[in-house]
C-alpha cells in the first residue's frame, strides 16, 4: 500500500490536506484533513448574542449569509421574536442570492480546470506537467467554456448587487440584524433587481445549464464516481408565508426511498478523529471546542458530527433528494447538475419574492432586547448543505456557542466507532492513473464544493 | 520600521500591463479567452493563444509576481475581489501574474507549494506578497498549516508567511485579519492569533475592511504593481481611501448634527449612531464609493460594524506600537451606541 498527500487541495475555501492509501491504482483509505482553527464559537463567549450575526458571518466570505440568517433566528428563537413578512422576503432574496452567487463560482471558476484546460486560472501548471494527460478534451469547447466563465464572474456581481441594495454590503452583510432587516428599497430599487435576478436565472437555465450537461456527457464515468453512500440530510430553507421551506428538510437514509423528519436533537458531534479535548460525542448546544493540537490519535480540525450515528451527506444533491427531485446515481456529477437546477430555482424564488417585497407593508425592525437567559437554535441552509447555529444565553451574555456547517458534514474525519466521513468515504475506490497528478480524487473533492473554513470554524 | 511605501522600490520586473487603465476606458473582455488582451503585443501568451493551445501566462512572463498567501482567513478577501465590477475582475485577474492563491490556482498539493517557494527564491526582492486572514504564533501557530513541500515538510502560516515576507518587494496585509488582527485575535482568540505586521515584525501596506471593498484592493496592488508611490497614512493605508471616516462621509450627516437618531436598524433616513453605528470610529469611503456601484452599510439602513477600524470587534488602543485614539474603541457590541 502506497500513500500521497495532497496538500493543499486548491479550489476550494480554505485549507484541506488529504492523505491517500492507494493499492493497484485505487485509493483504499481516505483522511480529510481540515488544518486551519480560529475558534469563532469561541469568540462569541461572553458577548452580546446579537454580535453573532456579525461575528458568525466571518466563519465564510463565500456564504456568509445563510451564517448571518442562522445567527439571527437561533437569537430570534431564544428570545420569543417573529420576525416581519418582509424581513422573512429580504433574508430570503439575500440568501437565495449567495446561493446562486456561490453555485457560480464553485463551477466556473473552482471545477472546471480539474476538466478543461486553458480557463482563466491563477497558478496554471506549467506545459510539461502536460495537462493532456489528465484532461483529455473529450469534446468539450474550451473557448465557450472560459466565455462562459467570465459572464458567470459577471452574474455573480448581479448576485452581489441584490446583496448589497438589501443588506449594505457582500462579502459579510450588515443588514442581517436579529429582530429583522434593514432594507429600505424604492420601487425602482426593487424593479433593478428583479432585472438582475431575471438575468442570473436566465444565464443558469441557458449557458449554466448547457456547461454542467455537457461536462456530465464528456465524463461519463463520474456519473457514479464520487457517491458517498452516506444518508442524506437538509435542514430546509426559504420559508413562505405560512412558514413552509420553498427547499424541504429532511432525512433520507441509505436504502430508503423517501425522507423522513430529521430529528436534529440527536445530532452528535464527535471528537474522536478532532484535535480538541477527548469527550463523549456531544449535542453542539453544549459540545466545546478546545483546541488540542497534540493529540496524536486526532487528524483534522473538523468534528465528525453524525445524525443518530449516521454520517451525513449535505448540499444540493441532498436537497434535491430529500425533496425528492432527484433519484438514481450520486456521484460527481449529479452534484454538479444539482447545482445547476437549484440556481434556476432560487433565481426564480427571488423574482417572485421582490415583487412580494414591493407589496409587503413596511416593517420597520425593532431593536430586539437581549434576553437575561434563554436558548435557541437557528437551522437553514448555506450553499453547501445544512446548517446549524445553537446559541445559550445567560446573564444576557452568550455563554456557548455552537455551529455545525455543510462541510463538516461532508467532510468530517473518522468518528469513535471509525466510520468515516461522507467525502472520506467518496473516495474509496476511485481509480487513481497516475499518482503524481492525483486529478480523479481532486474531481471527486471538488464535486462537494468544500468549504473548510466553514467546517472547522 | 520603514515606510512600505519608499518611491522606487519595486525597480525590477515591473507590470507591464496598467490593469486601472482598462476600467478607465471601459474595456471589458466578456466573451473572450484569458490572452486576448496581449494579442496586439506579440507575447508568447498571444502565440499560445494563436496556437489554440492553452494559456499559460506566467512563462517567459516579465511582470511582478504575486504570491497571495490565505492564513486563518474566512476568504471573503478574495471573494471581495472576486466581485470587482470596475475593473470588472475577469478583466483585472488575467491582467496579474497571481502565482500562487489557493481558493483560485490549478495547481495543488506538494508541486504547488515547491513553486510558491521557488519562486519566492528566483524572484527574492522582486515579487509582492498578499497575506489575509490572522496569523496564529508561537505555541498555537499548528492551529493552522498551509501545506507540504515535496521533501515531505509541512509549513505553518507563521512559517511560510515570515519567510515569504523576508524576501518579498512589498507585503500587502490584506483585510482587518492581516492589517490589525480582527476578528479571530479577539476575545478567546487573543494572543493567539496576531497580524502581518506582528507575525513577521515587517510594516505592510495596510488594506483593512471586512472584507476590504474590491476598490481598494485593485488600486492599491495596481499602484504597486506599476511601481507608482502610494500615499500612505501613518498606520501604511492608502490616502486615498481612508483618510475620512464612515462618518465624515455618510448621507446621513446631517440627521446626526440635528441628533435626529433612529430607533431601529432599517430607518430610511436618520442617523443610526443610537442603535449602534460606528461610522465615528472606522476610517473607509464606503458610503461614497459604495458596494457593486450600488450602495452601502449605511445607505442600506444598517449600522457600520467599523469593519475597517483596529478596533474591530474588541478595542486595540495601539498598533505598532502608536496610539490610534478612537479607532481604537472596541466596535462590539455591534448594536449598543457609543458613549456620547
Amino acid at each position: 500500500m502506497a500513500t500521497l498527500v495532497i496538500d493543499p487541495v486548491s479550489r476550494l475555501e480554505g485549507h484541506l490536506r488529504l492523505e491517500i492509501e492507494y493499492e493497484g491504482g485505487a485509493v483504499v483509505r481516505a483522511r480529510s484533513s481540515g488544518t486551519s482553527f480560529r475558534g469563532l464559537e469561541n469568540v462569541m463567549r461572553g458577548r452580546d448574542p446579537r454580535d453573532a450575526a456579525q461575528i458568525t458571518q466571518r466563519i465564510c466570505g463565500v456564504c456568509p449569509v445563510p451564517h448571518g440568517r442562522a445567527a439571527c433566528e437561533a437569537f430570534e428563537n431564544a428570545a420569543g421574536l417573529t420576525v416581519s413578512p418582509l424581513a422573512r422576503l429580504v433574508r430570503n432574496v439575500v440568501q437565495a442570492a449567495n446561493f446562486v452567487d456561490s453555485h457560480l463560482l464553485h463551477f466556473y471558476v473552482l471545477s472546471l480546470p480539474d476538466y478543461v484546460a486553458g480557463l482563466p486560472t491563477a497558478g496554471a501548471w506549467p506545459p510539461d506537467r502536460a495537462p493532456a494527460a489528465w484532461r483529455a478534451a473529450r469534446r468539450l469547447d474550451a473557448g465557450l467554456l472560459a466565455a462562459h466563465a467570465a459572464e458567470a464572474l459577471r452574474w455573480r456581481r448581479a448576485c452581489q448587487e441584490i446583496v448589497v441594495a438589501l443588506a449594505g454590503k457582500m462579502p459579510h452583510a450588515t443588514g442581517l440584524v436579529p429582530g429583522g432587516a434593514t432594507a429600505v428599497p424604492s420601487a425602482a430599487t426593487l424593479a433593478d433587481l428583479r432585472v438582475l435576478a431575471a438575468g442570473v436565472g436566465a444565464f443558469a437555465r441557458a449557458a449554466y445549464a448547457d456547461d454542467a450537461r455537457a461536462l456530465a456527457r464528456a465524463f461519463p464515468e463520474y456519473a457514479g464516481i464520487g457517491a458517498s453512500g452516506a444518508a442524506f440530510l437538509a435542514h430546509g430553507s426559504f420559508p413562505h408565508a405560512d412558514g413552509s421551506p420553498l427547499l424541504p428538510g429532511g432525512l433520507v437514509l441509505p436504502g430508503d426511498a423517501s425522507a423522513r423528519t430529521a430529528d436534529v436533537s440527536l445530532v452528535r458531534e464527535s471528537t474522536a478523529s478532532a484535535r480538541y479535548a477527548a469527550g463523549a460525542p456531544a449535542h453542539p448546544s453544549v459540545g466545546t471546542t478546545e483546541p488540542a493540537p497534540r493529540r496524536s490519535d486526532a487528524y483534522s480540525w473538523v468534528k465528525a458530527p453524525r445524525l443518530s450515528g449516521h454520517p451525513c451527506e449535505v448540499g444540493p444533491l441532498a436537497r434535491a433528494v430529500v425533496s425528492g427531485r432527484h433519484s438514481g446515481a450520486a456521484g460527481v456529477m449529479a452534484r454538479h447538475v444539482a447545482r445547476q437546477r437549484e440556481s434556476v430555482t432560487l433565481a426564480g424564488a427571488v423574482e417572485s419574492w421582490l415583487d412580494q417585497i414591493a407589496a409587503a407593508p413596511p416593517a420597520p425592525s425593532a431593536l430586539p432586547d437581549v434576553p437575561v437567559s434563554g436558548a435557541g437554535v437557528g437551522l437553514t441552509e448555506a450553499p453547501r448543505g445544512a446548517l446549524g447555529h445553537w446559541v445559550t444565553i445567560e446573564a444576557s451574555a452568550t455563554s456557548h456557542y455552537g455551529v455545525v456547517s455543510p462541510t463538516t458534514w461532508n467532510a468530517s474525519p473518522r468518528d469513535e466507532a471509525g466510520v468515516p466521513g461522507p467525502m472520506e468515504r467518496a473516495l474509496e475506490g476511485v481509480r487513481v492513473a497516475d499518482p503524481a497528478d492525483p486529478i480523479e480524487v481532486v474531481r471527486v473533492v471538488h464535486s462537494f464544493d468544500p468549504c473548510l473554513q466553514c467546517a472547522v470554524h | 520600521m520603514r515606510r512600505p511605501d519608499g518611491p522606487g522600490r519595486d525597480s525590477a520586473g515591473m507590470g507591464r500591463r496598467e490593469f486601472l487603465r482598462l476600467s478607465a476606458c471601459g474595456l471589458t473582455v466578456i466573451g473572450l479567452p484569458v490572452g486576448c488582451l496581449r494579442e496586439d503585443e506579440g507575447t508568447p501568451a498571444a502565440d499560445h493563444l494563436a496556437s489554440g493551445r492553452p494559456v499559460s501566462p506566467q512563462f517567459s512572463d516579465a511582470r511582478t509576481p504575486v504570491l497571495w498567501v490565505e492564513a486563518g482567513t474566512c476568504t471573503g478577501c478574495a471573494c471581495s475581489l472576486l466581485g470587482s465590477r470596475l475593473p470588472p475582475v475577469e478583466v483585472l485577474l488575467p491582467d496579474v501574474r497571481l502565482e500562487f492563491q489557493e481558493t483560485l490556482m490549478e495547481r495543488f498539493g506538494a508541486p504547488a507549494v515547491d513553486h510558491l517557494l521557488s519562486l519566492a527564491g528566483a524572484a527574492a526582492g522582486r515579487f509582492v506578497l498578499v497575506v489575509d486572514g490572522a496569523i496564529p504564533v508561537g505555541a498555537g501557530a499548528s492551529l493552522t498549516t498551509l501545506g507540504v513541500d515535496g521533501r515531505g515538510r509541512d509549513y505553518t502560516a507563521a512559517e511560510l508567511v515570515t519567510q515569504l515576507a523576508d524576501r518579498a518587494a512589498r507585503v500587502v496585509a490584506l483585510g482587518t485579519c492581516a492589517a490589525f488582527g480582527g476578528i479571530p485575535s479577539s476575545g478567546a482568540g487573543a494572543g493567539m492569533y496576531v497580524s502581518v505586521a506582528e507575525a513577521t515584525g515587517r510594516m505592510p501596506l495596510r488594506v483593512p475592511g471586512c472584507p476590504p471593498n474590491p476598490q481598494w484592493i485593485s488600486a492599491a496592488l495596481g499602484a504597486l504593481l506599476r511601481g507608482e508611490a502610494l500615499e500612505l497614512d501613518e498606520l501604511g493605508r492608502p490616502m486615498a481611501f481612508f483618510s475620512s471616516t464612515v462618518h465624515e462621509l455618510c448621507p446621513r450627516l446631517g440627521s446626526f448634527r440635528n441628533r435626529d437618531f433612529a430607533t431601529a436598524p432599517g430607518d430610511a433616513v436618520r442617523c443610526l449612531r443610537q442603535v449602534g453605528c460606528k461610522g465615528q470610529l472606522a476610517r473607509g469611503d464606503c458610503p461614497i464609493r459604495l458596494w457593486q456601484g450600488r450602495s452601502s452599510c449605511v445607505k442600506a439602513g444598517s449600522p457600520c460594524v467599523a469593519c475597517t477600524a483596529p478596533g474591530f470587534p474588541d478595542a486595540r488602543p495601539t498598533v505598532d506600537g502608536r496610539a490610534v485614539g478612537e479607532e481604537g474603541k472596541a466596535a462590539s457590541p455591534f448594536l449598543r451606541p457609543l458613549p456620547l
